[in-house]
Protein backbone atom coordinates (compact mmCIF):
# COMPACT_ATOMS: atom_id res chain seq x y z
CA UNK A 1 0.00 0.00 0.00
CA UNK A 2 1.51 3.26 -1.26
CA UNK A 3 1.76 6.13 1.88
CA UNK A 4 1.43 9.65 1.08
CA UNK A 5 4.73 10.55 -0.51
CA UNK A 6 4.70 7.40 -2.48
CA UNK A 7 1.73 8.74 -4.18
CA UNK A 8 2.78 11.85 -4.54
CA UNK A 9 6.33 10.87 -5.90
CA UNK A 10 4.37 8.48 -8.21
CA UNK A 11 1.88 11.19 -9.11
CA UNK A 12 5.02 12.77 -10.92
CA UNK A 13 4.54 13.38 -14.82
CA UNK A 14 7.79 12.13 -16.92
CA UNK A 15 8.82 14.68 -18.90
CA UNK A 16 7.93 13.02 -22.80
CA UNK A 17 10.61 12.86 -25.17
CA UNK A 18 11.32 16.23 -27.83
CA UNK A 19 8.88 15.23 -30.82
CA UNK A 20 11.57 15.49 -33.28
CA UNK A 21 12.97 12.50 -32.04
CA UNK A 22 10.17 10.11 -32.77
CA UNK A 23 10.78 10.89 -36.64
CA UNK A 24 14.40 10.57 -36.25
CA UNK A 25 14.67 7.22 -34.56
CA UNK A 26 11.89 5.61 -36.75
CA UNK A 27 13.79 7.04 -39.28
CA UNK A 28 16.85 5.35 -38.85
CA UNK A 29 15.35 1.41 -38.62
CA UNK A 30 15.44 0.02 -41.54
CA UNK A 31 12.14 -0.94 -42.90
CA UNK A 32 9.80 1.85 -41.56
CA UNK A 33 11.51 4.58 -44.26
CA UNK A 34 8.91 5.08 -47.08
CA UNK A 35 10.11 3.08 -49.54
CA UNK A 36 11.69 4.00 -52.72
CA UNK A 37 9.24 4.68 -55.59
CA UNK A 38 9.29 1.56 -57.98
CA UNK A 39 6.28 2.53 -59.94
CA UNK A 40 6.51 5.37 -62.87
CA UNK A 41 5.35 8.58 -62.68
CA UNK A 42 2.49 9.94 -62.65
CA UNK A 43 2.52 11.54 -65.85
CA UNK A 44 4.09 8.40 -67.92
CA UNK A 45 1.54 6.06 -66.37
CA UNK A 46 -1.26 8.27 -67.19
CA UNK A 47 0.30 8.76 -70.97
CA UNK A 48 0.17 4.87 -71.24
CA UNK A 49 -2.87 4.74 -70.31
CA UNK A 50 -4.11 7.11 -73.00
CA UNK A 51 -1.98 5.85 -75.77
CA UNK A 52 -3.14 1.96 -74.91
CA UNK A 53 -6.97 3.70 -74.84
CA UNK A 54 -6.11 5.30 -78.55
CA UNK A 55 -4.92 1.82 -79.62
CA UNK A 56 -7.99 -0.35 -78.79
CA UNK A 57 -10.35 2.65 -79.53
CA UNK A 58 -8.96 2.15 -83.42
CA UNK A 59 -9.50 -1.41 -83.14
CA UNK A 60 -12.35 -1.47 -82.69
CA UNK A 61 -13.67 1.61 -85.01
CA UNK A 62 -11.74 0.67 -88.02
CA UNK A 63 -13.89 -1.37 -90.63
CA UNK A 64 -12.39 -4.72 -90.77
CA UNK A 65 -10.46 -4.63 -94.67
CA UNK A 66 -11.08 -7.95 -97.22
CA UNK A 67 -8.42 -10.64 -96.33
CA UNK A 68 -5.84 -10.31 -99.48
CA UNK A 69 -3.85 -12.58 -97.45
CA UNK A 70 -5.90 -15.72 -97.58
CA UNK A 71 -5.60 -16.29 -102.01
CA UNK A 72 -1.80 -15.26 -101.48
CA UNK A 73 -1.38 -17.70 -98.66
CA UNK A 74 -2.82 -20.87 -100.44
CA UNK A 75 -1.36 -19.56 -103.91
CA UNK A 76 2.20 -19.68 -102.42
CA UNK A 77 1.57 -22.93 -100.29
CA UNK A 78 0.68 -24.25 -104.27
CA UNK A 79 3.69 -22.85 -105.32
CA UNK A 80 6.20 -24.52 -102.70
CA UNK A 81 4.38 -28.11 -103.79
CA UNK A 82 5.05 -27.35 -107.41
CA UNK A 83 9.10 -26.66 -106.44
CA UNK A 84 8.81 -29.40 -104.46
CA UNK A 85 8.01 -31.43 -106.78
CA UNK A 86 10.51 -30.21 -109.56
CA UNK A 87 13.16 -30.73 -107.14
CA UNK A 88 12.08 -34.34 -106.57
CA UNK A 89 12.24 -34.84 -110.18
CA UNK A 90 15.57 -33.44 -110.88
CA UNK A 91 17.17 -35.47 -107.85
CA UNK A 92 15.34 -38.53 -109.50
CA UNK A 93 17.19 -37.42 -112.92
CA UNK A 94 20.52 -38.01 -111.36
CA UNK B 1 11.00 -8.56 -37.70
CA UNK B 2 8.94 -6.07 -35.95
CA UNK B 3 6.97 -3.92 -38.55
CA UNK B 4 6.92 0.06 -38.84
CA UNK B 5 3.56 -0.03 -37.34
CA UNK B 6 4.00 -2.20 -33.98
CA UNK B 7 7.60 -0.19 -34.16
CA UNK B 8 5.84 2.96 -33.57
CA UNK B 9 3.74 1.77 -30.91
CA UNK B 10 6.35 0.28 -28.75
CA UNK B 11 7.80 3.80 -29.12
CA UNK B 12 4.90 5.14 -28.05
CA UNK B 13 4.11 3.47 -25.55
CA UNK B 14 7.78 2.76 -23.19
CA UNK B 15 10.29 5.20 -25.55
CA UNK B 16 10.17 8.10 -22.86
CA UNK B 17 10.21 5.79 -19.09
CA UNK B 18 13.12 3.59 -21.18
CA UNK B 19 14.59 6.91 -21.95
CA UNK B 20 14.95 8.29 -18.18
CA UNK B 21 15.91 4.63 -17.26
CA UNK B 22 18.88 4.53 -20.26
CA UNK B 23 19.58 8.04 -18.55
CA UNK B 24 19.98 7.43 -15.46
CA UNK B 25 22.24 5.23 -15.44
CA UNK B 26 24.09 6.26 -18.44
CA UNK B 27 24.13 10.08 -17.31
CA UNK B 28 24.11 11.44 -20.67
CA UNK B 29 21.47 12.80 -22.89
CA UNK B 30 23.33 11.85 -26.04
CA UNK B 31 24.25 8.65 -25.12
CA UNK B 32 21.17 7.89 -23.87
CA UNK B 33 19.78 8.20 -26.69
CA UNK B 34 21.92 6.38 -28.52
CA UNK B 35 21.20 3.93 -26.22
CA UNK B 36 17.98 4.12 -26.95
CA UNK B 37 18.06 4.10 -30.49
CA UNK B 38 19.75 0.69 -30.42
CA UNK B 39 17.29 -0.87 -28.48
CA UNK B 40 14.52 -0.08 -30.32
CA UNK B 41 17.03 -1.23 -33.39
CA UNK B 42 17.05 -4.64 -31.44
CA UNK B 43 13.87 -5.02 -30.57
CA UNK B 44 12.74 -4.85 -34.31
CA UNK B 45 15.49 -7.12 -35.37
CA UNK B 46 14.59 -9.47 -32.40
CA UNK B 47 10.70 -9.10 -32.36
CA UNK B 48 8.54 -8.84 -28.77
CA UNK B 49 7.80 -12.63 -27.67
CA UNK B 50 4.59 -12.80 -25.43
CA UNK B 51 6.10 -12.10 -22.10
CA UNK B 52 3.41 -11.41 -19.04
CA UNK B 53 4.77 -7.45 -19.38
CA UNK B 54 6.26 -6.14 -22.15
CA UNK B 55 7.56 -3.15 -20.29
CA UNK B 56 9.66 -5.32 -17.86
CA UNK B 57 10.83 -7.37 -20.69
CA UNK B 58 11.46 -4.46 -22.59
CA UNK B 59 13.05 -2.72 -19.76
CA UNK B 60 15.12 -5.43 -18.75
CA UNK B 61 16.58 -5.55 -22.58
CA UNK B 62 17.41 -1.67 -21.89
CA UNK B 63 19.29 -2.90 -18.66
CA UNK B 64 21.60 -5.10 -20.34
CA UNK B 65 22.40 -2.33 -22.75
CA UNK B 66 23.00 0.00 -20.20
CA UNK B 67 25.74 -2.79 -18.64
CA UNK B 68 27.28 -3.39 -21.22
CA UNK B 69 27.92 0.09 -22.18
CA UNK B 70 29.45 1.34 -18.94
CA UNK B 71 31.49 -2.09 -18.88
CA UNK B 72 33.11 -0.91 -22.13
CA UNK B 73 32.86 3.09 -21.69
CA UNK B 74 33.17 3.76 -18.42
CA UNK B 75 32.33 3.16 -14.73
CA UNK B 76 29.17 4.86 -13.18
CA UNK B 77 31.20 6.17 -11.01
CA UNK B 78 32.19 8.49 -14.22
CA UNK B 79 29.08 8.39 -15.00
CA UNK B 80 27.88 10.16 -11.74
CA UNK B 81 29.86 13.06 -12.52
CA UNK B 82 29.10 13.48 -16.01
CA UNK B 83 25.26 13.88 -14.41
CA UNK B 84 26.80 17.05 -12.39
CA UNK B 85 27.57 18.70 -16.22
CA UNK B 86 24.46 17.72 -17.97
CA UNK B 87 21.38 18.21 -15.37
CA UNK B 88 18.30 17.20 -17.36
CA UNK B 89 14.81 17.49 -16.13
CA UNK B 90 13.29 14.51 -15.30
CA UNK B 91 9.42 15.65 -14.79
CA UNK B 92 7.13 17.37 -17.14
CA UNK B 93 6.98 21.23 -15.90
CA UNK B 94 4.12 22.39 -13.61
CA UNK B 95 2.13 25.59 -13.70
CA UNK B 96 1.81 25.26 -9.64
CA UNK B 97 5.03 26.88 -8.21
CA UNK B 98 4.62 24.74 -5.10
CA UNK B 99 4.49 21.73 -7.64
CA UNK B 100 6.85 22.64 -9.53
CA UNK B 101 9.32 23.48 -6.75
CA UNK B 102 8.58 20.08 -5.31
CA UNK B 103 9.39 18.19 -8.40
CA UNK B 104 12.76 20.19 -8.73
CA UNK B 105 13.92 18.76 -5.58
CA UNK B 106 12.29 15.36 -5.96
CA UNK B 107 15.10 15.65 -9.34
CA UNK B 108 17.98 17.07 -6.82
CA UNK B 109 16.62 14.32 -4.15
CA UNK B 110 17.05 11.27 -6.85
CA UNK B 111 20.57 12.54 -7.93
CA UNK B 112 21.57 11.97 -4.31
CA UNK B 113 20.60 8.68 -4.23
CA UNK B 114 23.10 5.40 -4.90
CA UNK B 115 22.83 4.65 -8.40
CA UNK B 116 20.93 1.35 -7.30
CA UNK B 117 18.35 2.72 -5.11
CA UNK B 118 17.95 5.73 -7.81
CA UNK B 119 17.08 2.89 -10.67
CA UNK B 120 14.72 0.79 -8.35
CA UNK B 121 12.96 3.74 -6.82
CA UNK B 122 12.44 4.54 -10.48
CA UNK B 123 11.16 1.31 -11.80
CA UNK B 124 8.94 0.99 -8.60
CA UNK B 125 7.34 4.90 -8.36
CA UNK B 126 7.32 5.75 -12.59
CA UNK B 127 7.61 2.44 -14.16
CA UNK B 128 5.27 0.71 -11.97
CA UNK B 129 6.69 -2.13 -12.07
CA UNK B 130 6.22 -5.12 -9.48
CA UNK B 131 9.73 -5.80 -7.06
CA UNK B 132 9.09 -9.38 -8.87
CA UNK B 133 9.52 -7.20 -12.34
CA UNK B 134 12.35 -4.97 -11.13
CA UNK B 135 14.23 -8.24 -9.65
CA UNK B 136 13.95 -9.98 -13.48
CA UNK B 137 15.03 -6.65 -15.21
CA UNK B 138 18.26 -6.11 -12.64
CA UNK B 139 18.82 -9.52 -12.15
CA UNK B 140 19.36 -9.30 -8.46
CA UNK B 141 17.02 -11.18 -6.15
CA UNK B 142 13.40 -9.88 -5.24
CA UNK B 143 14.78 -8.89 -1.31
CA UNK B 144 17.46 -7.28 -2.55
CA UNK B 145 14.65 -5.43 -5.24
CA UNK B 146 12.53 -5.04 -1.42
CA UNK B 147 15.07 -3.17 0.52
CA UNK B 148 16.88 -1.22 -2.44
CA UNK B 149 13.17 0.81 -3.04
CA UNK B 150 12.77 0.65 1.04
CA UNK B 151 16.36 2.59 1.39
CA UNK B 152 15.71 4.97 -1.24
CA UNK B 153 12.05 5.99 0.20
CA UNK B 154 13.65 6.00 3.28
CA UNK B 155 16.39 8.95 1.76
CA UNK B 156 13.79 10.46 -0.47
CA UNK B 157 11.51 11.27 2.83
CA UNK B 158 14.48 12.69 4.76
CA UNK B 159 15.51 14.99 1.74
CA UNK B 160 11.98 15.76 0.71
CA UNK B 161 10.25 15.73 4.40
CA UNK B 162 10.29 19.90 5.16
CA UNK B 163 8.92 20.82 1.57
CA UNK B 164 6.50 18.09 1.83
CA UNK B 165 5.35 18.91 5.04
CA UNK B 166 4.97 22.77 4.23
CA UNK B 167 3.27 21.93 1.07
CA UNK B 168 0.82 19.21 2.18
CA UNK B 169 -2.68 20.60 1.25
Amino acid sequence: MKDDLESRLSSLKLQPLPLDWREEMLARLPGTMPQPRCTPPRWLAVGWGLAWAAVIVLHFTTPAASDPAAPAASLNAEAMRQRAEFMQSLLALK
Amino acid sequence: MLTARQIERLYDAHAAGLFHYIHGIVRCEAQAKDLLQELFLKLQHQGLPVVESEKAWITRMAHHLCLDWLRHHGSRQRAEERSAAEPRPMFQEQQDPDSAEFARRVGRALDDLPPEQRSVAYLKLWQGLTFDEIAAVQGIPLNTAASRYRYALEKLRSLLRPLYDEIQP
